[in-house]
């Protein structure tokens, strides 16, 4: 094989001005010429590495469609079911309950009535807070006026 | 990229986790570990959607006679407090008497707190109520004061 030939299609190919069937016919004639010339051996050095490439490019895709995306989805259904057995789930199954001096109430009228007491002593509380404020503000007025 | 999925997932479990624990120093106080305790009561009352004015959850924990134990609650609720999105509180003597806190949350699930500590008055007993529900804070307001 002509060896300016061969280094003629080697400098074409790295000026990417090569088709398919030329590159084809470039490497049977690298491989043919192998061992034989540095620049042959470059180019077949070159061609080895572009051929490699796109193939470790598809095994990381691979991976990442067989392993990474399914586990990223079973951590996201896992971290839903938590949230909401969480939210479902705490620590007692009925909805409705309350403990007295270490006795348990399940009776909804009963629990009522204690929410409906606990309400009417912070009521108390923020009405006086009201009152409060409402006496001095009616001082304040009375000062005023006094001027 | 593999790197960003994973934080993200974690991201994501850590957030879920979180909003199920509700995110609030006082919620331990709502926990059956203080049902056992004499002089406490707890309330726990989960509604359904049509019922009682938009209230979905309503939690209280009642302490007498246990100073200990009050002092607990009332700086889990100072704590909580510095994140509220509007509060009402009045002090006696230095001492938290009563705090009414709107602690914000999404649309249908809003947060309140309620706290009153009768020391200031002579009298050795503390209530803490949390509600949550699709409810502003005029509807909780009322709800007090109509019980």
């Amino acid at each position: 094989m002509d060896k300016n030939h061969i280094h003629r299609l080697i400098a074409r190919y790295f000026e990417a001005e090569t088709s398919v069937e030329e590159e084809h016919l470039l490497l049977k004639m690298l491989l043919r010429s192998r061992d034989e010339d540095p620049l042959v051996d470059e180019a077949l050095a070159v061609m080895g590495y572009t051929r490699l490439a796109p193939s470790q490019k598809n095994k990381t895709l691979w991976l990442k469609k067989k392993f990474i995306i399914p586990a990223a989805a079973v951590v996201l259904i896992f971290s839903t079911a938590v949230f909401w057995f969480a939210a479902n789930h705490n620590g007692t199954k009925y909805k409705c309950y309350a403990y007295m001096d270490g006795i348990r109430i399940e009776n909804q009228a009963e629990i009522a009535s204690l929410i409906k007491s606990q309400l009417n002593e912070v009521a108390g509380a923020g009405l006086s807070i009201e009152k409060g404020i409402s006496d001095d503000l009616e001082d304040m007025r009375q000062a005023l006026n006094g001027l | 990229m593999k790197k960003k999925i994973f934080c993200i997932l974690i991201l994501n479990l850590v957030t879920l986790l979180a909003k199920a624990q509700e995110g609030l120093n006082i919620a331990p106080f709502f926990s059956d570990s203080y049902a056992g305790i004499p002089n406490v009561t707890l309330v726990s009352m989960n509604y359904d959607k049509n019922s009682q004015r938009g209230m979905k959850k309503y939690k209280s924990i009642s302490v007498a006679d246990n100073s200990e134990l009050a002092d607990k609650i009332k700086r889990a609720v100072t704590k909580d407090g510095t994140s509220a999105v509007n509060k009402e509180v009045s002090y006696v003597g230095g001492d938290l008497y009563f705090g009414f806190y709107s602690l914000g949350g999404e649309k249908g699930s809003k947060r309140y707190l309620l706290f009153l500590n009768r020391r200031p008055k002579g009298i050795e007993k503390t209530t803490l109520i949390f509600i949550e529900g699709d409810l502003d804070e005029n509807a909780v307001k009322s709800l007090i004061k109509e019980s």
